[in-house]
């Protein structure tokens, strides 16, 4: 075969629950439920329809050990169709569902799939009309810290056709992941395959292009507002002619999509007008996204008459876009409404003022150039909640959220005392 | 910093209201709706800026008219005076100008407000009767709290009650025992409980699908008994249902044992049908003998009808001569239309053929002589020989075109040589009657020696002037040359030019060119004399007296005289021409100038003109040798068209084909006078031969036509006579045929009379003979039939049938009753056993044994009924469980709390930190601030109740005032009535104002009626006060009470006052002007 195509995705984390969503509607919620596996289906029927070799997927196929029962059944039915459609499948397992630990459903798997183990790289041929057209090496975390650099252990063959490599890891040491098989790029190099097709970062990336590709699909499905569970989410579909990968392209499968949409606050008279500017910045960004739902953040930026008002009118604002936007298609939920704006005033002069508001400003702006004075503070704060009981259910403090309290608090209190221009 | 002035252009309802300010207390008086608070936040807008279009303040546009502001004159601090213009909203619309310094806009205000900003100003320099007005309404506790903060941060959101709020805000997110924080976390637990309900659920899928995998056994095990069962309790109610069955068959071997033996007719036959069989025979037997009588009958009349068909034939006997001729005379009679339309033709065509042998003559005529059909057929006219002969047309038009340019060029550039030659010869005539006028050269030195002579003329004007002034003088004065010419070499160089220029002209005989060169070269040796004897008395003239000067100029005159005489005599002047001589000669040089140059401009003409005229010349020659070939190449092609068209000549001249209908020089430029076919002509007699081929061809088809006509009709007729003839009828052509025909129409219809007759014998010749034949088949079958019965008579068939029947019906019972027991019992071992036990007839045994077997059966059925049931729970709970989306329900729901947890921990947090940060400020303020404040509060507090209350003093607890009287008790503030609780919070007030100006920032208090409910005396002694605090700060109090006017007044009788009018409303709205009072005095400034 000259030429043909094998999709490549990674982190399902099939029926796992969104993190941080308010209480939602039931519709919603049984929407939101339905996300991780409908964007699975939406990727099986993806491979079918483009009639690809096969598809390889890098780790993370459940969200935790104790893997669901609908999340496994879902995946094996999936698999199913392939079998049946003559596509191959390939699975390795990461730091979320290892393949030594956690419970099993399925004890078989359909013929054309191969789940590799966490022993040795395997190498497993696809082949075509008899014809050898790829070789997947791959391996299977064993734990859930798996500490190793597995990148290490792969190395290319003498076979013909092109040589995938199939992993889940974290190379040079990307931040806000845990560091599980750590490597290099130079390591990948060094095993000379043609693609590396990686998982466990949740942000699409392309490290390296021809001859030695290397990418991150990221996630499936977008799970929050965290930066790299924004924006669309899908599979990568691989291009391969004459025994060399082409080119590399997304395919946005994720039914739901979390996104944010900016506004300025400063020219807007009222909040008719802040809620228009935002229904339009949504269907902006709704166009060609391809998805069924839009979960939303609104940051609010700017200064002006309006941050007052939306100090105490938030919530129904949000209410009122989510009214809005509910019966969409698609639709869309306003999660968020983050107010990163100012009031009216000329904080350097408010600082200065010789009273209270002043006192109080020059305070916190002690506090924000001073951390350990800043944590000290919190600490003594929080040891004065009640309930000490409740600890483990209190999220405790990091520096950059104790800073970004100390600006709600700023806000909050130049709300509060009703400071004006 | 204070006010010192303040102009309104337009704000509100003031219009160009202007007012000076004292340092020190200022009065505003006026009744309600007068502008005092206009006024008011006129100021306040002139220091930090009007409100804008999103502010909620009022914007007082100017209901009057006027532009919307105006201005402030402050004085700082130091002394230094600013003047703020202020004309639209913002803290951009401001102009402002330091007296004396730079300009700019409010950066310069803004160091004068130190770092209080427009809410600060407000707060704690703006002071209104409304902050008192809801006094009555506060407890006591929330009273001491008022006064507590205004005396930390004036008239601003009180802290107290901000503090209160966030305590209520942390208790609704987390108390010890309740809040939203606390249940979401208990919910939480309820949660996390039900997922580990819901995993441990999920964990039992594996024994679910291995029990109802076992439970699909179960039932497996239990259909097959309930079938085995069934099977059993079906086998003997077969054989019990089989009995009467059984009985019947019996029966019917019994019946069919009893009856003869079968005849031979049916012994072969099946048994079902020998019965049949049997009865059909004899229903044949019947059916042919009937048929037979039938026949009989019908033989008789056939023959009566046959003979009289044969009859009526024998009357109608055939013509044979009128049948053989029917068919030619009916084709000649339809060729007869045709023959006449030939009989018509014939003699027109015999016209057309003669027309057109007179029409081919004329054309043969008109070729010409010696045209004839034989040489006409041997013309070419072909289409390439029609094409060659265009081609030599559009050669022609082309030669001829060429040949009229040629002759058009040759004729212009003959033209164009006349011309030339007339021109030159004009020329020529002109200058033949112009007299030559001076060279160039010589003029130029004529016009050189004329200016010399102005010059010098001019020059002795001012020498005898300058010698008059000397003499009148009796001065040795020095003086310039007024010519300014230059010294030094120069002039001898110049002069030797001009004398060598004239030394040349004489060589050449030009005596008057020679006489102005030497003229000019004695000028310029005069005056480089007159530059050299200048400067020498110059230098001489320091040393000399008058005398030695007057002496010098008088010889300055004397060469300067020498020098015109030269010059006139050059321009052919007299010694001392006069100005109108100088001016005569001028005009004089200036013709001979203008001769000149129109004698040079018809030189350059006339030579223009030889060099136009050689080149006429040669265009001439050139459009000749043009002609010449031209007329060369038209004999060369006339001559190859003479060869093309020759056999289209005539041997005589083509009349009217000549070249262009005259006789062109180019193509008879050898003299040959015979003219040509022009191929156009030659196109046309091609034409010409065409149309008498065209006529020729067209004759001898007619020709044809008409012999081919001649001979059909000779023919038709002669078919016609011998017709008649074979007829034996007299008379030709269509008459002799009508006759015939009416003689075979006849013939035709008694030939088709006798032909249905002898049709119809026919036909009943043949069904005499196919009713012969069935006779014949009916006699033998019927005999057949007793034959093949065996019998030899019917009744002995019929008694055969009855016996066939009886057999039948018993076969056909015992046949039915074996289809039965087979159909129940099947075959096989199993039906071989059962047919043996059914043999057995033990009827009993078998109910017993049913009986026995549905016992079975329905305990099977049951136990299935049970296992289905079972088995589809546990399916259902496996399916349940696949499809459950349980643990990601709660998995949710826990996301939710935790974020539910998370927002209420930080709305904790931040309210808590806000709490701690406030009071941490407030007990900064309070420690640096308030003793200040209560200090300046207490003493002012002293005086206006007259010393009933010593001071103002901090509660203990820190977050209250209290006052102390004049026995040392301590006095909750809350305790007071209200109008000492206002005189105590105006006393707050003015300590505050004092304390920001002990720390720099001193700024206008502006107090609104702030003593409306002071009685006199509190009244009285608080006038003393604001007059004393005026005294340190300036003060601005609006009022609308004129009993407190007089108190301030006469507590400072040097305040400024200014006094508004009342502002009728109605007024405003249609904007009437004069609805207030200009202040009747301004105070005493």
């Amino acid at each position: 075969m000259k030429s043909f195509t094998f999709l490549h995705v990674a982190d399902l984390h099939l029926d796992t629950p969104f993190d941080g969503l308010r209480a939602l509607r039931p519709a919603l919620a049984e929407e939101l439920r339905e996300a991780s596996l409908r964007a699975f289906d939406r990727l099986i029927e993806l491979a079918v329809e483009r009639a690809v070799a096969f598809v390889v997927f890098a780790g993370d196929v459940y969200d935790g050990a104790e893997r669901g029962l609908r999340a496994q059944l879902r995946f094996r039915r999936g698999l199913e169709r392939l079998s049946a459609a003559g596509i191959d499948a390939f699975v390795v397992h990461g730091n979320h569902d290892p393949v030594d630990e956690g419970w099993a459903a399925i004890a078989s798997w359909p013929a054309k799939v191969h789940v590799f183990g966490s022993g040795e790289v395997e190498a497993r041929p696809v082949e075509r009309g008899g014809v050898r057209i790829a070789t997947v090496h791959g391996i299977s975390f064993g734990r859930r810290a798996e500490m190793e650099n597995l990148a290490r252990r792969f190395r290319r063959g003498p076979e013909g056709g092109i040589h995938v490599g199939l992993l889940h890891c974290n190379v040079e040491g990307q931040q806000g992941h845990d560091p599980y098989a750590p490597c290099s790029l130079d390591d990948l190099e060094a095993a000379r395959m043609d693609y590396w097709a990686l998982g466990h970062v949740h942000t699409r990336q392309l490290l390296s292009r021809a001859p030695r590709w290397v990418a991150y699909p990221g996630n499936l499905q977008g799970r929050s507002f965290k930066p790299a569970e924004q924006g669309p989410k899908g599979a990568l579909l691989i291009q391969v002619e004459d025994d060399a990968v082409q080119e590399v392209e997304f395919c946005p499968l994720a039914p739901v999509v979390f996104d944010t949409v900016q506004v300025d606050i400063s020219a807007l008279a009222d909040l008719g007008e802040l809620e228009d500017a935002l229904l339009e910045a949504a269907d902006a960004l709704v166009q060609g996204r391809g998805c069924e739902g839009l979960m939303l953040a609104a940051e609010l930026h700017g200064r002006g008459p309006l941050h007052g008002l939306l100090g105490r009118q938030a919530e129904a604002l949000r209410q009122a876009l989510d009214d809005a936007t509910a019966e969409r298609r698609p639709w869309i939920r306003w999660e968020r409404l983050i107010r990163r704006s100012s009031p009216e005033v000329d904080r350097e002069r408010l600082a200065e003022r010789d009273d209270l508001v002043g006192e109080l400003l020059r305070r916190i702006d002690g506090l924000s150039r001073d951390p350990t004075k800043l944590r000290e503070l919190m600490e003594s704060v929080d040891a004065t909640m009640p309930g000490r009981s409740l600890d483990s259910y209190v999220p405790a403090l990091e520096a950059v959220d104790r800073l970004a309290l100390l600006e709600k608090v700023e806000l909050d209190a130049l709300d509060r005392l009703e400071v004006e221009s | 910093m204070i006010l010192r002035s303040l102009h309104i252009d337009g704000f509100g309802v003031h219009r160009d209201l202007a007012w000076e300010l004292r340092p020190g207390l200022n009065l505003v008086l006026g009744p309600n709706e007068a502008g005092k608070t206009t006024i008011h936040a006129f100021i306040r807008g002139m220091l930090h800026g009007f409100p804008d279009g999103r502010s909620k303040e009022t914007k007082h546009p100017p209901l009057q008219g006027g532009s919307h502001g105006g201005r402030l004159e402050v004085e700082a601090v130091d002394g230094l005076v600013y003047r703020i213009t202020r004309g639209g909203p913002g803290r951009g619309s401001v102009h402002v100008e330091r007296v004396g310094g730079a300009s700019g806009g409010q950066e310069l205000i803004d160091p004068l407000l130190g770092k209080t900003d427009a809410q600060l100003f407000r707060n704690v320099f703006a002071f209104g009767l409304d902050e008192l007005a809801d006094f009555g309404g506060l407890t006591g506790s929330e009273m001491e709290r008022r006064i507590f903060d205004a005396a930390l941060a004036g008239a601003g959101r009180s802290v107290s009650s901000l503090v209160d709020d966030l305590k209520k805000a942390k208790e609704e997110e987390l108390t010890p025992r309740k809040g939203r924080l606390r249940e979401a976390a208990h919910r939480l637990e309820q949660l996390e409980q039900e997922l580990r309900s819901a995993k441990a659920r999920v964990k039992s899928y594996g024994p679910l699908v291995e029990e109802e995998l076992r439970g699909v056994e179960a039932l497996g095990e239990a259909k097959d008994r309930a079938r085995r069962a069934r099977a059993e309790a079906a086998k003997w109610e077969a054989l019990r249902s089989l009995w009467p069955v059984e009985l019947r068959r019996r029966d019917a071997i019994a019946r069919l044992t009893a009856l003869p033996t079968a005849a031979a007719l049916v012994a072969d036959a099946s048994v079902a049908g020998a019965s049949v069989a049997a009865g059909a025979l004899l229903a044949r037997f019947d059916a042919a003998a009937e048929k037979l009588v039938e026949w009989e009958g019908a033989q008789e009349r056939d023959e009566g009808e046959r003979q009289r068909l044969g009859q009526e034939i024998a009357a109608i006997p055939p013509d044979p001569s009128l049948t053989s001729i029917a068919g030619r005379a009916l084709a000649l009679e339809q060729e007869a239309r045709l023959v006449e339309d030939h009989r018509l033709r014939i003699p027109v065509l015999t016209s057309a053929i003669e027309q057109r042998e007179a029409e081919v003559q004329g054309l043969l005529a008109g070729l010409g002589a010696g045209w004839d059909e034989s040489r006409v057929r041997t013309i070419d006219r072909s289409l390439p020989r029609r094409e060659a002969i265009d081609g030599y047309a559009s050669r022609f038009r082309d030669w001829e075109r060429r040949e009229a340019l040629a002759s058009a060029n040759l004729e212009r550039a003959r033209d164009d040589h006349r011309k030339v030659v007339d021109e030159i010869e004009d020329r020529r005539e002109v200058l033949k009657g112009m007299e030559e006028p001076p060279t160039a050269e010589a003029l130029e030195l004529r016009g050189g020696a004329l200016a010399e002579l102005r010059g010098a003329r001019e020059d002795r004007e001012h020498t005898i002037r300058r010698l008059q002034t000397i003499r009148d003088q009796g001065l040795a004065m020095s003086h310039r040359d007024a010519g300014g010419s230059g010294g030094g070499p120069l002039p001898w160089i110049v002069a030797g030019i001009f004398i060598a220029a004239a030394v040349a002209a004489l060589v050449r005989g030009e005596s008057v060119g020679a006489a102005i060169a030497a003229a000019a070269g004695v000028a310029m040796l005069v005056v480089g004399r007159l530059a050299r004897g200048g400067r020498g008395r110059q230098s001489d003239g320091r040393s000399l007296g008058s005398e030695g000067a007057e002496s010098g100029v008088e010889e300055d005159l004397r060469t300067i005289e020498a020098a015109l005489r030269v010059h006139a005599e050059a321009v052919g002047l007299a010694e001392e021409p006069t100005a109108a001589a100088v001016e005569v000669a001028s005009g004089a040089l200036q013709r001979d100038r203008e001769r000149r140059h129109r004698w040079d401009e018809l030189g350059r003409e006339l030579a223009r003109q030889e060099r136009l005229r050689i080149s006429a010349e040669d265009g001439v020659e050139t459009a000749q040798a043009a002609a010449g070939a031209l007329a060369e190449g038209a004999r060369a092609l006339e001559s190859s068209w003479t060869v093309e068209i020759a056999d289209l000549l005539d041997g005589g001249r083509e009349p009217g084909a000549r070249h262009g209908g005259k006789e062109p020089e180019a193509l008879h430029g050898d003299g040959d006078s015979q003219p040509i076919l022009r191929p156009e002509a030659a196109r046309e007699r091609l034409q010409r031969i065409d149309e008498v081929i065209e006529a020729l061809d067209q004759s001898g088809r007619d020709e044809q036509e008409r012999d081919r006509l001649v001979a059909a009709l000779r023919g038709w007729e002669a078919a016609v006579r011998a017709l008649a003839a074979l007829a034996g009828i007299e008379g030709e052509g269509r008459e002799a045929l009508a006759r015939i025909a009416d003689r075979a129409a006849q013939e035709r219809a008694r030939a088709e009379d006798r032909r249905l007759l002898e049709a119809q014998l026919r036909k009943m010749e043949v069904d005499r003979e196919r009713l012969e034949a069935e006779r014949r088949r009916l006699e033998a079958e019927r005999d057949g039939l007793l034959i093949e019965a065996g019998v030899s008579s019917r009744e002995e068939l019929a008694s055969l049938v009855d016996v066939e029947r009886r057999r039948g019906e018993a076969l056909e019972e015992l046949r039915g009753a074996e289809r039965a027991i087979e159909e129940r019992l099947g075959d096989g071992e199993e039906a071989r056993v059962a047919r043996a036990e059914l043999a057995t007839g033990e009827k009993v045994r078998w109910e017993e044994a049913v009986e026995e077997a549905s016992a079975d059966e329905e305990e099977a059925g049951a136990a299935v009924e049970e296992l289905t049931r079972q088995l589809a729970i546990q399916r259902r709970e496996r399916e349940d469980l696949e499809v459950s989306a349980d643990v990601h329900r709660i998995a949710s729901a826990i996301e939710e709390h935790r974020a539910e947890i998370a927002a209420a921990a930080e709305r904790w947090r931040m309210a808590a930190l806000l709490e701690r940060l406030l009071q941490v400020s407030l007990e900064d303020m309070r420690r640096d601030r308030q003793p200040a404040v209560l200090r300046h509060a207490g003493e002012a507090f002293e005086r206006i109740t007259g010393g009933r209350y010593s001071a103002i003093l901090q509660t203990m607890e820190g977050d209250g005032v209290e006052v102390l009287d004049r026995r040392g008790q301590r006095l909750a503030a809350g305790a007071l009535s209200r109008g000492t609780r206002e005189q105590l919070y105006v006393c707050v007030r003015l300590g505050l104002a004092a304390a920001f100006a002990e720390q720099g920032t001193r700024l206008p208090l502006l107090m609104d009626d702030v003593m409306a409910n002071f009685d006199p005396e509190r009244a009285t002694a608080t006038a003393a006060v604001l007059a004393d605090h005026g005294r340190e700060h300036q003060l601005i109090v609006f009022t609308c009470h004129p009993a407190t006017v007089e108190r301030l007044l006469a507590a400072e009788p040097s305040a400024g006052l200014l006094e508004l009018g009342a502002c009728e409303k109605t007024a405003l709205m249609q904007g009437g002007g004069g609805f207030f009072t200009r202040a009747a005095r301004y105070g005493s400034f």
